[in-house]
C-alpha cells in the first residue's frame, strides 16, 4: 500500500498546511531570483521533524519551474561529496532530466537542496562538510536550500559565517491546521474516521503533520469506517520507547563514538538523559567495579551540568554528554548479555507524585512569608516551630489561620488531619472562648 | 536474457568514460546495439553512448532488456590482474548478471532500473564544428590545470583556441585552421567551462581525433569514436555562470 505521507506531499507552495509566514518568505526569496542574484543567495529552513520543510523546498521548485538537485542523509555527504555535486551544480549551467538545457539567464535555475544539513559529518567523520557548505554558498549563482532541524548546530563553529550569507527561515510545529489536513484525506480516502480519533491524533502529533498522517494510516489500513474505540488502539507514539531503546543502545555500546551518536539521536536534554542513565545502570553493569567506574562518569557529567546552570554557558553540555554518553558506555570491562527490564527515573516518578503535595506547602510558606516579610522559601525553615506553636495553642492556630487565610488542606501540612479540621472551624466562628488576648496576634507588630 | 562477449579494453572504455559523471548506470541492450544514457548528480555533464552489435565478439540479444549495474563493480573486475581479452556478459536470472572472465567468474547483483529515470538528452543548436587531434586538447588541459579551474572554449575563422585565466597565471593554447583536422566556424563563439569535467571528459577520449562542438555561453558537446567506427560517445557539458 503506498505511503500517504508520499501520495499526499504537497505539490504546490499553496498546499502546504500551516506556516504561511515562513512560505511567504521562502517565496519572497525565490521571486529574487527572477531579477537576477540575490543577496542571500541560500536560505536554511530550520524546524522540528514532520512540519514541511522538505516538501516546502520541492513544492517551490516546482512552483518555480525549477529543476531540483539534492543531496540527503542517505548519501554520504562528506566535504568532497558536497563540493563534487553542490559546488559544481552551484556554478554550472544546468541539464533537466527531461532532456533539455536551461540557462539562469532565461531564468532556469536548479534548486539545491541539502536536506539534514545539521548532521552531515557525523556519518562521514570528517569535518569539511561545513567548509564544503559554506564556499559552495559563497561561490553559487544558484539558489540553495539547507533544510535542518537545529539551526544552532548548523551555524556553530566552521557554521559561523553562514549566518551572514543565508536568510534563516523558522517552520514553526503546525497545530491548528492538522485537524483539516487529516479530515481531507479521509475524504480522499473514502474512509470514514470519528472526530475523536482524529482528534486525538491530531493533539498528540503535537504539530508533527508526517507523523500524525502516518498515524491515520495505521489506524485507517484497510477499514472503511473507524470509530472512537481506534484511539485505545493507537497508543502512544512514544518518546519513552525512543528513549529506552536509546539508553539500552547507550550502555550497549564498546566505543564512544557510537555512545554518543545514539545519545545525539535521541534529541533529549543531557540533563533528563542524566536521571535515565542514573537509573539504569545498575540493572544493566553487573560487575560492582564498572558500576563503580560508570557512576564516577555520571558523577564528573552532573558537575558539568551543574556549571551548565549556573553559568547557562551551554557549551559546557558536550564536556557532560562526552562524560556522561561515551564514558559511561566505555566504563564497563566486558559486554553484558541479555537485555533486562529497564525502569523510568524514580527522581521523576516521585517528583511527579510528590506535585501536589509540593506545590500546598509551597503556598502555605508563601502565605506565611508574606506575613513575616519574607520569601517563601525563607519562611519554610519556620514551618517546624510553627508546628509546635500551633499544636500546643489551638487557639492561637485559629488565630493565625484567620490572619493569614491558610486553607485546610495547607494546614494539613504541619498538623494532622483531625486537628486541622478544629482549627479551621475555630477560625471560621471566630475565637468563641472569651477571652479577647491581650495582643492581637503573635505577628502584629502594628 | 542474452550472452555476450566483448573485448575487455572496449568495456573498459566504457566503463572509464561513464564512470566520470555516475556511479549507476542504465545500460539499454536492443538487438542491434548497446546505449545508455546519464546526466551527472549536479545535472551539469551527461554522456551518450552506443555501441553497435558488430563491435562485439558474440552479440546474441533477442529483445530489448535494461540492466542498472553499479559501474564500481564492473571497475573492480576490470582492475584484476588478467591478460584476459575478452568478458562474457550473460543475463539470465532477473536482477543477477554474471560476467565470465576466463576461468573467472563473478555472480553481479543488478540494480532496480525501476529506480532510474530514463534521461533524455537535449537537442542544442552549436553552429561551430571544431574537429582536433585528442593530443592537443590533452596538452593544453593539463597546462589548465595548473594555474586555474576553469577553462575557456573559443573559435573563430582563423582557429580554435583554450584560455584557462588563474588568479596570478594564464595558460593559452591556439591551434591555429591549419594545424586543426577540420574547421566549420562562421563567428566567434566563447563558452567558460569547470575544468574538472573537461579534463575528466578529454582524458577518458580514447580515439586520435575529437570532434568538439561549441556555441557562444551555450553547453559544448564533444564526440568521439569507440571500438573503432562501432561505437560513438558523445559528453554534453553545461557552461559555468560568469557574473555579471
Amino acid at each position: 500500500m503506498e505511503n500517504w505521507t508520499e501520495k499526499y506531499r504537497p505539490t504546490s507552495l499553496d498546499e502546504i498546511a500551516g506556516n504561511r509566514k515562513a512560505l511567504q518568505q521562502l517565496r519572497q526569496w525565490a521571486e529574487q531570483w527572477d531579477r537576477g542574484t540575490p543577496d542571500r543567495r541560500a536560505v536554511i529552513l530550520s524546524g522540528t521533524p514532520g512540519v514541511g520543510k522538505t516538501s516546502a523546498a520541492h513544492a517551490l521548485a516546482r512552483d518555480f519551474g525549477w529543476e531540483v538537485i539534492e543531496l540527503n542523509a542517505s548519501d554520504t555527504r562528506s566535504g568532497d561529496i558536497i563540493r563534487r555535486i553542490a559546488l559544481s551544480g552551484a556554478v554550472n549551467e544546468t541539464f533537466t532530466g527531461s532532456g533539455e538545457y536551461v540557462s539562469s539567464r532565461t531564468g532556469g535555475h536548479k534548486l539545491i537542496v541539502l536536506d539534514e544539513a545539521d548532521n552531515l559529518y557525523e556519518t562521514s567523520g570528517d569535518r569539511g562538510g561545513k567548509r564544503a557548505i559554506v564556499d559552495t554558498i559563497s561561490a553559487t549563482r544558484q539558489p540553495i536550500v539547507l533544510i535542518v532541524n537545529d539551526y544552532y548546530e548548523l551555524v556553530k563553529g566552521g557554521g559561523a559565517p553562514l549566518r551572514t550569507l543565508c536568510r534563516h527561515i523558522q517552520f514553526w510545529e503546525v497545530r491548528s491546521e492538522l485537524r483539516s489536513v487529516l479530515q481531507q484525506i479521509c475524504e480522499s480516502e473514502g474512509v470514514r474516521v470519528h472526530q475523536d480519533v482524529i482528534r486525538h491524533i491530531a493533539s498528540q502529533a503535537e504539530g508533527d503533520v508526517r507523523g500524525a498522517i502516518n498515524d491515520l494510516q495505521t489506524v485507517c489500513q484497510g477499514r472503511r469506517e473507524v470509530g472512537p474505540e481506534a484511539v485505545q488502539s493507537l497508543g502512544y507514539r512514544n518518546r519513552e520507547k525512543k528513549i529506552f531503546d536509546g539508553i539500552r543502545e547507550i550502555l550497549k555500546a564498546r566505543d564512544m563514538q557510537t555512545a554518543n551518536k545514539v545519545a545525539r539521536a535521541i534529541d533529549e536534554p543531557p540533563d533528563f538523559l542524566i536521571l535515565w542513565l542514573d537509573e539504569n545502570l545498575p540493572v544493566e553493569y553487573q560487575k560492582p567495579a564498572d558500576l563503580a567506574r560508570a557512576y564516577r562518569f555520571l558523577a564528573a557529567a552532573d558537575v558539568f551540568l551543574g556549571r551548565t546552570r549556573r553559568r547557562q554557558h551551554y557549551g559546557l553540555w558536550r564536556y557532560a554528554c562526552d562524560l556522561m554518553f561515551g564514558g559511561v558506555a566505555v566504563a564497563k570491562t566486558r559486554a553484558y548479555a541479555g537485555s533486562p527490564r529497564y525502569h523510568f527515573p524514580s527522581y521523576l516518578r516521585k517528583m511527579s507524585d510528590s506535585k501536589s503535595a509540593r506545590a500546598t506547602r509551597r503556598n502555605l510558606a508563601a502565605k506565611i512569608g508574606r506575613h513575616l516579610h519574607m520569601s517563601g522559601m525563607k519562611a519554610t525553615d519556620l514551618l517546624p516551630p510553627l508546628q509546635r506553636l500551633m499544636s500546643a495553642d489551638s487557639a492561637l492556630a485559629a488565630r493565625l489561620v484567620a490572619q493569614t487565610g491558610i486553607a485546610e488542606d495547607e494546614l494539613a501540612v504541619i498538623l494532622d488531619k483531625p486537628r486541622a479540621q478544629k482549627i479551621m472551624a475555630l477560625a471560621q466562628n471566630g475565637p468563641a472562648h472569651g477571652q479577647q488576648p491581650a495582643q492581637q496576634s503573635l505577628f502584629d507588630y502594628r | 536474457m542474452f550472452q555476450v562477449t566483448i573485448k575487455t579494453d572496449y568495456l573498459r572504455n566504457i566503463v572509464d568514460a561513464t564512470s566520470i559523471l555516475v556511479d549507476e548506470i542504465k545500460l539499454h541492450f536492443t538487438p542491434d546495439q548497446v546505449y545508455a544514457r546519464a546526466v551527472d548528480p549536479a545535472h551539469v555533464g551527461m554522456v551518450d553512448f552506443k555501441l553497435k552489435s558488430e563491435a562485439f565478439e558474440e552479440y546474441d540479444v533477442k529483445e530489448d532488456v535494461d540492466l542498472a549495474v553499479d559501474l564500481d563493480k564492473l571497475k573492480s573486475m576490470l582492475k584484476l590482474p588478467s591478460t584476459e581479452e575478452v568478458i562474457s556478459l550473460i543475463y539470465e536470472e532477473e536482477g543477477q548478471l554474471v560476467v565470465h572472465m576466463g576461468n573467472l567468474t563473478r555472480h553481479m547483483s543488478l540494480l532496480d532500473t525501476a529506480d532510474m529515470a530514463d534521461t533524455k538528452i537535449p537537442s542544442l543548436e552549436l553552429s561551430t564544428e571544431i574537429v582536433v587531434k585528442t593530443a592537443e586538447v590533452y596538452k593544453g588541459v593539463k597546462a589548465s590545470e595548473a594555474v586555474s579551474d576553469h577553462i575557456a572554449l573559443s573559435a573563430n575563422p582563423e582557429g580554435f583556441e583554450l584560455t584557462a585565466q588563474g588568479d596570478t597565471d594564464t595558460v593559452s593554447l591556439h591551434i591555429s585552421k591549419d594545424q586543426l583536422v577540420s574547421l566549420k566556424c562562421k563567428e566567434q563563439v566563447r563558452s567558460l567551462f569547470s575544468l574538472d569535467y573537461f579534463s575528466d571528459m578529454v582524458k577518458s577520449v580514447k580515439s586520435e581525433s575529437l570532434k568538439i562542438y561549441l556555441g557562444n555561453d551555450y553547453p559544448v558537446k564533444m564526440l568521439f569514436e569507440l571500438a573503432g567506427d562501432h561505437g560513438e560517445v558523445a559528453y554534453l557539458l553545461a557552461p559555468r555562470i560568469e557574473s555579471e
